[in-house]
C-alpha cells in the first residue's frame, strides 16, 4: 500500500443522512450504539450531561431522555441482543447448527429492550424500556428523570451534582424503568457490553479506571451477580468486546462462493435479497466461543474466558505490539471469502474460518490479530477439512458426518472431558491498516454484515476500510495461513487451504465529518428508516435497505451524525454479499 | 492536601517586567531568565509572523476563518502565564513553569492546508524534578486552553523533556481526553484548578 501519498486523495466521501442534535448543545457526547433488533428501532447516545438520550431510528425524533439515575458523565451504553429467538428444530442437532425459526422475528417484540448504561460515576445501570408505552404511540418526546438517584456511598466526600434536580414521582407511564444498578468497579465504567445471544449465559462486561474488567451474569430475570473480576491490567481498561462470531446459512456461504467464482446462475437469487430458501435455513454461528477482549491504557489487549478446569475466568493471551492506550477493539463477525482460493466449499469455509480481532490506538495504527494455531490445533483443523473435502464428494454431505466438523459456538458447551485442554493462545499482528488519522483513533467497528471497518479519531475524520483479494501482483505470493504464522510447503496437504493474500484499502472517508470537533465514537447501525425515500430525489426500494447499514458517529460538540456509505461502495460490497 | 509540605518551598521567581507580554515585544526574545537554552527551540518570532497584526490580516482576507489566525504563540502564553501555581500564590509566568518559546501552534493535518484545525503544543517546566503537581498543573493548563480557544484547536500539554522523573506517565495521563474529562468531575481536582484560576482575568 503506498504511504506516501496521502490515501485519501480520491477516496468517495460518506453521503450525509441526517444530524441528531443534542438536546443540551454544545455537551460532549461520547459514545452511540443501535438495538440490534427491527422490533425495537432505537439508538442510545451516551452524553456527558449525565443522562442518555434515545432516538427513534424510524423518523430520527428524540424518543426519550433517560436522566436522574446517573451522577456524572455517561460514558457508554449497550444493549443486550436477544438474537433471533432460536429454538431447536431437530432433535439430532447438529453441534454448532442453532435453528432459527421465523418467529423469532415476530417472538421478538416479546422480547424486553434493555438498556445498560456506564457512568464517570463508577455505577452501570440496567433500564427496561415500558413497551406499553412507547414507540407503537410517537407522541412527544419525554423528558425522563428518575425519582432520586442512584445511591451513592462510594465518594460520599465528592459533591453530589444530583441534588439540583427535581425529583419526580414515579409515572406509570414512564418510557423507562430503572431495573438495576451494578456496584463494585472503584471508579470510572469506559465500556461495556452484553455477550452475545447465542452464549449459554447472560453475562454483561464493563470495565474501569480501576484497570479491572467485571463479568456480570443474570441468574435470574433481572437478578445479576458479579462471575468474575479480572485485574490483570495495569492501566485502565478502555474497550471491550465478546466474541460473537459470524451469523451466517449454508446456503448464503454457497451462494457467495458461487459468485465469487463466477459459477451458476447466482445473481437470480442475490437479487432477490438471498431468497427465501435461505431466509428459512437454520442459522450457524462460525467461531463464536465464550471469550473476552479487552483493550488497556497498558497498550495492551488480553483475552479472558471461563475456563472449567481452573473453574474461573482466566487471561489465555495477551496481545502486545500497539505503542499506546488500546482506544477500542472489536472481534469480527462476517465471514470474508476473500481469502479462499477457487473451488473452496462452504463446508470448507465452515471448517476453516475463525474469527480475527482488530484495535486501535493512541499510536494511530489500526490493527487485526489472529489467533496462531497450535501444532495439535492445527492437525484438528487439517482434519476437519479433509473431512469437509470429502464430504462435499458425497452426496448429501449436510447432514449427518458432515455434523461435527462445525466449530461453531455449541462445541463448547460439549462436556468438559471431550473439551480440549485448556492452554493459553498465541495471537498474532497480521495486518495494519492504512494510516490516515493523524491524531488518536477513539472507536472502531467492524461490520457483522459487511466486512468493513469504520474508525473514527480526534482528527475529525471517519475512515471505512474494505478487505479485498491482493492486486495480482502481490496475489503472486500466495500463502498458505490456516491460521499459522508461515507457510511450510510441506504443510500443505489435504488438509490445508492455500489461502489467497488479501490487504486492507480504505474505500470511503469524511473528513471534518464533525466540523471542528472531535469524534468520540462510530458504529454500524441498520436501516430503520419508514420513509423509503432516504435522500432527495432517490427512492430505495427494501432489498437496498436490507444489505444497507449506516455509520453512526458521536461528537464533542453532542452531535450524533449518520451516514451512508457511498454508491459505489455499496456496490462493492453488495457483489460480496 | 492541607498538611501536605510545599514540594518546592523557594521557587525560583522571574521578575514580571522580564516576562513577554504583548506591548513589549522585545521582552519576548530574552525574557526567560535562567531557561536561555531554550531558545534552541525554534519558536515563531511574532515580529515574522505575518498575522501578528491581527486588524491587518483581518482587512486583507475575506475567508472567515482569518479571525482564528489571530490566535498566536504569545495568546497562548496570556492565556496560560497569568494561571497561578497550585502551591504558590504565584503565576505559572513568573515561575517559568511556562514560557513563550514551549509554545508552538502548528496545523494538525498539515497534508490538508485547507483544514482549520491547529495543533497547540505546551511544554511545562515544574519547578523542581520530582514536583508531584505537575500532573495538576498540566491540567489545568490543558483545561485552561480547551475552555478558551475555539474547537479546532487541539491542545497537547507535556511535560518539558528532561524536567521531570516520570515525564512519561504524566504525559501520558494529559494526553488522554477520558481521563482529563473524568479528572474534572473529581472534586478535590476542581478546586485545584479553580485556584489555579483565581488569579486570571
Amino acid at each position: 500500500m503506498a504511504s506516501n501519498s496521502n490515501p485519501l486523495d480520491n477516496t468517495p466521501s460518506l453521503r450525509p443522512h441526517t444530524t441528531l442534535h443534542s438536546p443540551t448543545p454544545n455537551t460532549r457526547a461520547w459514545s452511540s450504539r443501535a438495538h440490534p433488533s427491527s422490533a425495537a428501532p432505537l439508538l442510545a447516545t451516551a452524553a456527558s450531561d449525565k443522562s442518555v438520550h434515545v432516538w427513534d431510528m424510524r423518523d430520527w425524533r428524540l424518543l426519550s431522555t433517560i436522566s436522574g439515575g446517573h451522577k456524572r458523565s455517561v460514558r457508554c451504553v449497550g444493549w443486550k441482543d436477544y438474537g433471533r429467538r432460536t429454538k431447536r428444530t431437530r432433535t439430532d442437532t447438529d453441534a454448532g447448527t442453532v435453528g432459527a425459526q421465523e418467529e423469532g422475528q415476530r417472538e421478538g417484540q416479546q422480547d424486553p429492550v434493555i438498556l445498560a448504561t456506564g457512568s464517570f460515576d463508577a455505577n452501570c445501570g440496567l433500564w427496561v424500556w415500558n413497551t406499553n408505552n412507547s414507540a407503537s404511540e410517537p407522541s412527544q418526546q419525554q423528558v425522563q428523570t428518575v425519582p432520586g438517584s442512584f445511591d451513592e456511598d462510594t465518594d460520599t466526600a465528592e459533591q453530589d451534582f444530583t441534588h439540583t434536580h427535581t425529583p419526580n414521582e414515579a409515572d406509570e407511564n414512564e418510557e423507562w424503568h430503572f431495573s438495576t444498578l451494578l456496584t463494585g468497579p472503584d471508579s470510572e465504567i469506559k465500556d461495556l457490553q452484553f455477550s452475545p445471544p447465542h452464549y449459554g449465559a447472560n453475562l454483561l462486561a464493563t470495565c474501569s479506571r480501576d484497570k479491572s474488567v467485571w463479568v456480570w451474569e443474570e441468574v435470574e430475570a433481572e437478578e445479576w451477580e458479579t462471575v468474575a473480576v479480572l485485574g490483570e491490567h495495569t492501566g485502565d481498561v478502555k474497550c471491550l468486546g465478546w466474541c460473537g462470531g459470524a451469523r451466517t446459512t449454508r446456503a448464503g456461504l454457497r451462494r457467495r462462493l458461487r459468485r465469487r467464482w463466477g459459477e451458476g446462475d447466482a445473481d437470480a437469487d442475490v437479487d432477490a435479497g438471498g431468497g427465501d430458501e435461505e431466509e428459512k435455513e437454520e442459522e450457524i454461528v462460525l467461531g463464536g466461543r465464550e471469550l473476552l477482549a479487552s483493550g488497556s491504557y497498558d497498550d495492551t489487549i488480553r483475552l479472558h474466558h471461563d475456563d472449567e478446569a481452573e473453574g474461573d475466568w482466566i487471561t489465555i493471551a495477551v496481545m502486545t505490539g500497539h505503542e499506546g492506550t488500546v482506544w477500542d477493539l472489536r472481534f469480527e463477525g462476517h465471514v470474508n471469502l476473500a481469502s479462499y482460493p477457487d473451488g473452496t466449499s462452504e463446508e470448507e469455509v465452515i471448517a476453516d474460518w475463525e474469527p480475527r480481532l482488530v484495535s486501535c490506538s493512541d499510536d494511530l495504527t489500526v490493527r487485526v490479530w489472529r489467533k496462531e494455531l497450535s501444532e495439535k490445533e492445527r492437525g484438528e483443523k487439517r482434519m476437519r477439512i479433509a473431512e469437509a473435502k470429502r464430504g462435499q464428494e458425497r452426496a448429501g454431505a449436510a447432514n449427518g458426518e458432515a455434523a461435527p466438523l462445525q466449530t461453531g459456538f455449541a462445541s463448547s458447551r460439549l462436556p468438559s472431558v471431550i473439551r480440549p485442554p485448556t492452554s493459553t493462545e498465541k495471537w498474532v499482528e497480521e495486518a495494519s491498516l492504512p494510516g490516515v488519522h493523524v491524531r488518536t483513533i477513539y472507536a472502531l467497528d467492524w461490520s457483522a454484515k459487511t466486512g468493513l471497518i469504520v474508525t473514527c479519531g480526534g482528527d475529525g475524520l471517519i475512515a471505512v476500510y474494505r478487505e479485498s483479494a491482493a492486486s495480482a501482483s502481490s496475489a503472486a505470493e500466495d500463502v498458505v495461513m490456516n491460521g499459522t504464522a508461515e507457510h511450510n510447503e510441506q504443510d500443505q496437504d489435504a488438509g490445508d487451504i492455500k489461502k489467497l493474500k488479501t490487504e486492507w484499502r480504505v474505500v470511503a472517508a469524511m473528513e471534518a465529518a464533525h466540523d471542528e470537533y472531535e469524534i468520540n465514537h462510530v458504529c454500524w447501525a441498520p436501516v430503520r428508516d419508514q420513509r423509503r425515500q432516504l435522500d432527495a430525489g432517490e427512492v430505495v426500494d427494501s432489498s437496498d435497505r436490507d444489505d444497507e447499514e449506516y455509520i453512526v458517529s458521536t461528537g464533542d460538540e453532542g452531535d450524533v451524525k449518520v451516514w451512508r456509505l457511498p454508491r459505489e461502495v455499496l456496490g462493492q460490497i453488495r457483489q460480496d454479499l | 492536601m492541607d498538611n501536605r509540605e510545599l514540594a518546592n518551598a523557594n521557587p525560583v521567581v522571574l521578575n514580571p517586567s522580564d516576562l513577554p507580554t504583548r506591548k513589549r515585544l522585545s521582552a519576548s526574545q530574552h525574557g526567560e531568565g535562567k531557561s536561555s537554552s531554550i531558545f534552541s527551540f525554534p519558536t515563531t518570532t511574532l515580529s515574522s509572523d505575518p498575522l501578528y497584526h491581527s486588524d491587518v490580516s483581518e482587512a486583507s482576507d475575506s475567508d472567515v476563518e482569518s479571525d482564528a489566525e489571530d490566535i498566536d504563540e504569545q495568546e497562548i502564553y496570556d492565556l496560560i502565564a497569568t494561571m497561578s501555581d497550585p502551591e504558590h500564590p504565584i503565576t505559572l509566568g513568573a515561575l517559568a513553569v511556562v514560557s513563550l518559546p514551549d509554545i508552538s501552534i502548528k496545523p494538525t493535518m498539515p497534508h490538508r492546508p485547507e483544514s482549520p484545525l491547529r495543533t497547540v503544543t505546551v511544554l511545562v517546566t515544574p519547578t523542581i524534578q520530582h514536583c508531584s503537581l505537575a500532573t495538576v498543573i498540566g491540567l489545568g493548563v490543558r483545561v485552561r486552553l480547551e475552555e478558551s480557544l475555539p474547537a479546532r484547536f487541539r491542545v497537547d500539554v507535556r511535560i518539558k523533556e528532561g524536567t521531570h522523573s516520570t515525564a512519561e506517565e504524566v504525559n501520558k495521563q494529559l494526553a488522554d481526553k477520558e481521563r482529563v474529562a473524568a479528572a474534572l468531575w473529581n472534586p478535590t481536582l476542581q478546586s485545584f484548578i479553580k485556584k489555579m484560576l483565581e488569579t486570571c482575568e
